[in-house]
Order: structure tokens, then sequence, then C-alpha cells
């Protein structure tokens, strides 16, 4: 039964309905099924499969918004159970995750924190216009493994360069990855950031790959 | 200041999905939903729209140096400038947008329901880029009929004419305040979905290439197959 039931979850990532992947999470608690199991066996296998869709052109990025809300959605009925037993998810890293000051993009960035908090690391979005210092202190105060920068702007991308410097120069043992439609790899060894990726689905494995997992 | 009065174009659902990435013909087949919901933020979205295109003519006076001397002691630099304005007889500075209320209306409706929040960006998105071609066609064919000859729409942001030189160049020249369009310190035009540019008008000027042979991602771009027309 699990085998089936796990392949109807995967399969409601890839339609993108949140309604029946919400159905077949609750299926799951009341089939007595691992919430831990229906996440990573179940509807895990259907974000992995959305993202290797997405990164080859086969889905599109309504399409990568939905999967995530269909994700969310399945994580939303599993965790109260999985807390009320005492099992946690394991937590894959800690991201502070924002749009660097002066920029103001919201929907890439907040699509990467979607990702990762479906793929298992525990995102702390701090939003739009972040200044450098602002980040740097939310990093310190819950000891980010990553800070994640999205810049749009060529005009803010150097606001990058500014926080990893200012890592550099306080010495945090904190790595970060860079996004965003100007950055480029050239530009990445340039300000010497740990991570980079054109996407959001890249993003997850940069973030894995910097994790060591 | 003039504003160009009277231009509302109409955008379909094929354009609201184009501008979220997507292609209609296959999201038509594989996701049909994601038709149905760019279809009603279209509806949604529409009347949010405060379409809005201040321009300002100016005559050229020469060009030296990658630098376009304009009447009353203005001017145009860059080398995309020089590459296209040098013939021009005069230019028209443009600035297109569609107001701040979509985008107060879709960053809130992004937070409870995403899908529909990309939607309604995707409207905005269209929304400005038809805004944009509709004022270029109106500018052309009156250049068209005088028997002038006009360039491709020049945007900041283009190779050869960086956001950082070429946008506060146009915000000089323009009075932007009458549309309500203001220029951040990181030359971030709000609202965001708001085009600039500059298009050049002469007896000598012959219209060639598109706008995305001179855009700074054209190597990467994957929807440049969608873009048809000159703009």
């Amino acid at each position: 039964m699990s085998q089936e039931l796990f392949k109807e979850m995967a399969q409601s990532i890839l339609d993108g309905d949140d309604e029946v992947s919400a159905e077949l999470a609750q299926k799951a608690l009341d089939g007595g099924i691992d919430p831990l199991a229906a996440i990573t066996d179940g509807f895990m296998p259907g974000v992995n499969e959305v993202g290797d869709n997405f990164a080859c052109g086969d889905a599109f990025l309504p399409e990568l918004v939905m999967a995530g809300e269909a994700m969310k959605a399945a994580i939303a009925v599993l965790e109260p159970a999985m807390m009320a037993s005492g099992v946690s998810r394991q937590v894959l890293g800690k991201v502070v995750l924002a749009t660097v000051e002066g920029d103001i993009h919201e929907i890439g960035k907040t699509l990467v924190g979607t990702m990762l908090t479906s793929s298992g690391f525990k995102v702390y979005d701090m939003g739009v216009d972040v200044p450098t210092a602002d980040l740097i202190a939310k990093a310190e105060e819950v000891g980010a493994d990553i800070i994640g920068l999205s810049a749009l702007l060529t005009t803010t991308m150097i606001k990058q360069k500014e926080v990893i410097d200012e890592v550099a120069k306080r010495g945090l043992k904190v790595m970060v990855m860079v996004g965003g439609a100007p950055v480029t790899k050239e530009w990445v060894q340039r300000i010497e950031a740990d991570g980079y990726s054109e996407d959001a689905i890249g993003a997850v494995s940069v973030a894995k790959e910097l994790m060591g997992l | 200041m003039p504003i160009l009065e009277g231009i509302s174009p109409i955008i379909d659902v094929d354009q609201v999905l184009k501008a979220q990435g997507a292609d209609p013909e296959i999201i038509r087949k594989r996701k049909p939903q994601l038709v149905k919901i760019a279809q009603n933020a279209l509806e949604q979205g529409y009347p949010y729209l405060d379409f809005k295109v201040l321009f300002r003519e100016i005559d050229v006076l020469s060009l030296k140096h990658e630098r376009l001397k304009l009447e009353d002691q203005h001017e145009l630099k860059g080398k995309l400038i020089a590459e296209h304005l040098g013939p021009a007889a005069k230019v028209i500075l443009i600035l297109c947008t569609i107001g701040s209320r979509l985008e107060d209306y879709s960053l809130n409706t992004i937070k409870s329901d995403p899908v529909t929040g990309l939607a309604l960006e995707g409207v905005g998105s269209a929304a400005v880029e038809a805004l944009a071609n509709a004022a270029c066609n109106y500018f052309e064919e009156k250049a068209h009929e005088e028997n002038l000859g006009s360039t491709i729409p020049l945007s900041p942001g283009m190779i050869g004419w960086s956001v950082e030189e070429g946008q506060p160049q146009i915000f000089k020249l323009l009075d932007t305040n009458e549309i309500g369009v203001s220029l951040t310190t990181s030359y971030l035009m709000l609202p965001r979905k708001t085009l600039s540019m500059v298009i050049g008008i002469g007896a000598d000027i012959k219209a060639g290439g598109k706008t995305c042979d001179y855009c700074t991602m054209n190597e990467t771009c994957a929807y440049q197959h969608q873009y048809t027309s000159s703009h």
C-alpha cells in the first residue's frame, strides 16, 4: 500500500495539486505510515523530478511554484504529527536568505526559500532590500551555515560582494551563495562567493554541496 | 511635458503565460489549470493597471565621440547611442509605466497564494511590455507618415549602454514626477513595471535588427523566439 501511496504523493507534486497532496498526507497519517517516510519516500521524489524537469527546460516557473505549494501543503499536515511523536525532519542546514540592499525583487528569492525548505533546510527569509549589517546580525543570531543572496540588478550585485567582505572581515564561519539574473560565473569568482546557482533548483544542489551532503 | 493619452493595450492570456516564462501551447496541454489561473489573474489585475506614457522630443545637433549633442545643451552618450542615433534628426525619450497598484496587489497576493501572485506579476510584465510596444508603434507610424525612419528602441541595460550610464541620462531629460516614476540610488525604476527608452527619428534611418540583439541576456535568454517584432 505504501509504495502505491508514495507514487500518488510524488504525482501530486508533479501535478502541483496542493489539495490532493494534503489529502494524501492525511491518508498516510491515518494509515499509520511514518510521516518522515511520507516526506522522504513519497513527496520528495516528486519535488526532485519537477526540479530536474525545470533544470532541463521541461517545466516552467509557474509549475515549479505550484509544486512548491503542493509540497508545503503536505508538510503542513505531516509536520505536527512528527512533532507530536518527537520525531523531527533532519535539518540539512540553516540558511539566511535575502535580496540585497537597494533591490526589491522578491519572486526568485522566495522561490529559492520554498525549494530549500521543501528539501529540508531551515530558511530564515529576511525579505528584500536588506542591509548587510542586518544580514550579518541574523546569520550570527541563528548560527547560519549559509547566507543566500539574491540580486536582480547589475547595480545591486555589488552588495553581494559587500556581504562576503563583511563575513571575511569578521571571520564568520558562514558560507555565502549568490544568485540573480545578472550574476555570472565570472562575477562569482571575482567576489569569491562559496556557491552560485542560476535557478531555485540549482540552489538546492549548491546548498547541499556546501553542506557536504 | 507631454503625456501620450489613450493607450490601453489589450493583453491576452498567452502574453501573461509568456511573461511568467511559460510556453502557452505546452502549458495548455500539460497544466490547463495554470491557463485558468492566468486568465483569472488577468481579469482581476487589469483594473489595477494605470497605463501612462511620458515622452519628450529633442532635436539632435551632432554626434561626437559617442556623445549625441542635443538642443538646449542636452546630450545622450554611450556606445549604443552612437551606434544607432548618429543619423537621427531628433530623439524621442519615452517612459512607460503601469503604475504601482497592480504591483501592490500582486505582492500582497504572493504571500498567501504564490501561484496567483506570480500570474499577477505576469500580467504586469505583459502589460508594460505591451504598453511600450504600443508607444513605439505610435511614434514609428507617426514618423513613417512624414516619410521618416525610426530606430529600434534603445533602453539602459542593453549592450553598449549600461543601466548606470543610461538611466540617469533619461531621467535628467524627463520630468518623471508627472507620471509618478522615480529612480532609486541603485537605478531601479519605481514602480517596478516601468520601461524607459529612446528612439531616433530621421530621414536617413533604416530600422535594423531587433532589441534582443543588443540585450545583455541574448546568449542565455530562452524566450527570444517569442519576440518576433522589432522590439
